[in-house]
């Protein structure tokens, strides 16, 4: 695994004692597309904060591209170059008077020559849809729209890594579905993409590498597969598993010979009931 | 609530006034503030408007707008008049052929008058002179002209890009922050507390309620406005791209020379 992000150990507490990371270890694929699940107050948000140095761990190590990071500024400036964060809501991250100028807040920091900060800022306005909105300004907007600007203000800064921290929260289906297809753009652009999640029917369409956090602990790293088809570990550490896992469970009770592993999709679950049908 | 005119809000447009450099207008502002304040009597404050009216034309602004602008100013303009009219302006005696009319205790002179109508009219001069910078100018390009202009001070360790930086931060959250405690109080009318309602003691504790949680949240969004500056590469000013560097044209060199040209000129009136 060629891992882009490397943790090792992370400690972090915040000032009041309250322990948020404990020992997390994990590796971020290049060109992966990871989720992070885990209920409320598992550390995801804490986590992605240490993940571009803005929180500095007090134990363990952090490993970018296989360089230890220290929290130089040096350092500080290429980490935050290499590794963009959407933040949940937006209303924290945009604050410039025009959609424009927020979009071009994370270029200016980077020093760029201010050709270039225009081309980049033309560019993310255009894939990411919002170049209608450029002057609009950012408190006009709607939820869905601020989701879109303060990921094209990550974009504009070109990251190799991008993470979210539930892009999909309080969108509707529709706007979930707009950024899961944006998201899918950037990938294909080569982005590596990391985001917290809560429904685990988009984890099992989405990722293809899934990280459970509970209490501060990395408990479960790899193929989505692996976890999300158990039903009752997801549900111990406060998931509902995918719904073709809940109804494969709720068949096989009712005397529905399935066999195999419980699905993740709607059509995984589909071909399995066909097979299991005439047996009964 | 954010949807109602707001005094003095930026009003987008192409109209030579827009055009002009930041700058040019905060300077312009500047001098036309004080030089009002060097104008002696009446006649040369009244016909400082006219400096102002052309520049009102120049806006391709309506008029009302302006007058609008004026309309929470009127209270504190007519109380002001009343007060230089019934108040005199000297503590003598005023000289009898002064006097306009005599009510009880108060007496009405001209010279009373006078200064009465002179104030108020500086007062108008100045209100609608600075809210005609902030109608053509957008709060982001005046906060870049400010930056500009106080940059040179950035030598004495006078903090121009901080204080750029604050000052829009502080423009953008306004709206976001009265439309959070327009969701606090409804969400406490939901539950029937109202500061518009009941006694004073209560619309007091209501009031605490509303002050209480909008503050805090006012503070929570600060520190998380940080981290996620922070988190895109913000370090403050140094190593930042110098960004729409402002840029003036002819017209406004003959404008701050003219400036410059009535501001000596006022100066060495009021000097003789």
């Amino acid at each position: 695994m060629n891992g882009m992000l490397t943790l090792r150990d992370v400690h972090f507490a915040y000032a009041d004692g309250t322990p948020a990371l404990q020992g997390v270890s994990l590796d971020i694929p290049r060109g992966g597309k990871t989720a992070i699940v885990g209920a409320n107050g598992a550390g995801k948000s804490t986590l992605f904060l240490t993940l571009n140095g803005t929180l500095r761990p007090s134990q363990g190590e952090i490993k970018l591209d296989g360089r230890l990071m220290t929290y130089g500024r040096r350092d500080l400036e290429q980490w935050r170059r290499q590794v963009g964060l959407v933040f949940q809501d937006p209303d924290v991250q945009l604050f410039s008077a025009s959609v424009e100028q927020d979009i071009s807040f994370g270029p200016l920091n980077m020093g760029l020559t201010e050709d270039e900060v225009r081309r980049r800022v033309e560019e993310a306005l255009i894939a990411t849809g919002t170049e209608p909105l450029r002057n609009r300004p950012v408190h006009a907007l709607s939820y869905g729209q601020k989701k879109r600007v303060s990921i094209a203000g990550v974009y504009a800064m070109q990251p190799d890594v991008m993470v979210l921290d539930e892009p999909l929260a309080w969108l509707d289906p529709a706007g979930q579905q707009e950024i899961l297809a944006l998201l899918a753009q950037l990938h294909r652009a080569g982005t590596t993409l990391v985001m917290a999640v809560h429904q685990m029917d988009v984890v099992a369409d989405w990722a293809d590498m899934v990280i459970v956090l509970q209490a501060g602990q990395v408990i479960y790293q790899g193929a989505p597969q692996g976890v999300l088809a158990q039903q009752e570990r997801l549900l111990s550490v406060g998931l509902t598993p995918p719904w073709p896992v809940q109804v494969f469970h709720d068949l096989r009770l009712a005397g529905l010979p399935l066999e195999g592993e419980p699905p993740l999709t709607r059509a995984a679950l589909t071909e399995q009931i066909v097979r299991a049908w005439p047996k009964k | 609530m954010s949807g109602n005119f707001i005094v003095g809000q930026y009003i987008p447009g192409t109209s030579p006034l827009h055009k002009l450099d930041p700058r040019t207008k905060l300077i312009m502002v500047f001098a036309y503030t004080i030089g009002l304040f060097f104008l002696p009597t009446w006649l040369p404050v009244l016909l400082a408007g006219i400096p102002l009216g052309i520049a009102v034309y120049a806006s391709r602004l309506p008029w009302r707008y302006l007058l609008l602008g004026l309309r929470p100013l009127w209270i504190l303009l007519v109380i002001t008049f009343l007060l230089h009219l019934l108040g005199g302006s000297s503590t003598a005696p005023p000289a009898p052929e002064d006097v306009w009319a005599t009510l009880g205790p108060w007496t009405i002179t001209g010279t009373g008058a006078a200064t009465g109508f002179t104030t108020v009219l500086r007062l108008a001069w100045l209100f609608s002179a600075a809210s005609l910078l902030t109608l053509t100018t957008s709060p982001m390009m005046v906060t870049h002209g400010l930056e500009r202009l106080l940059g040179p001070l950035k030598r004495w360790r006078f903090p121009a890009h901080e204080l750029a930086m604050m000052t829009s931060i502080a423009l953008r959250f306004i709206p976001t922050l009265q439309e959070e405690m327009d969701k606090i109080i409804k969400a406490q009318a939901a539950r029937g507390s109202s500061w518009r309602y009941g006694s004073w003691t209560r619309r007091a504790q209501a009031l605490v309620a509303l002050m209480v949680p909008l503050l805090l949240s006012a503070l929570r969004r600060a520190d998380d406005l940080a981290v996620a500056m922070e988190a895109r590469g913000y370090q403050g000013g140094e190593g930042r791209t110098a960004h729409h560097p402002l840029q003036m044209t002819r017209i406004d060199r003959w404008l701050l020379i003219i400036t410059a040209l009535a501001g000596i000129t006022i100066i060495l009136w009021r000097w003789a």
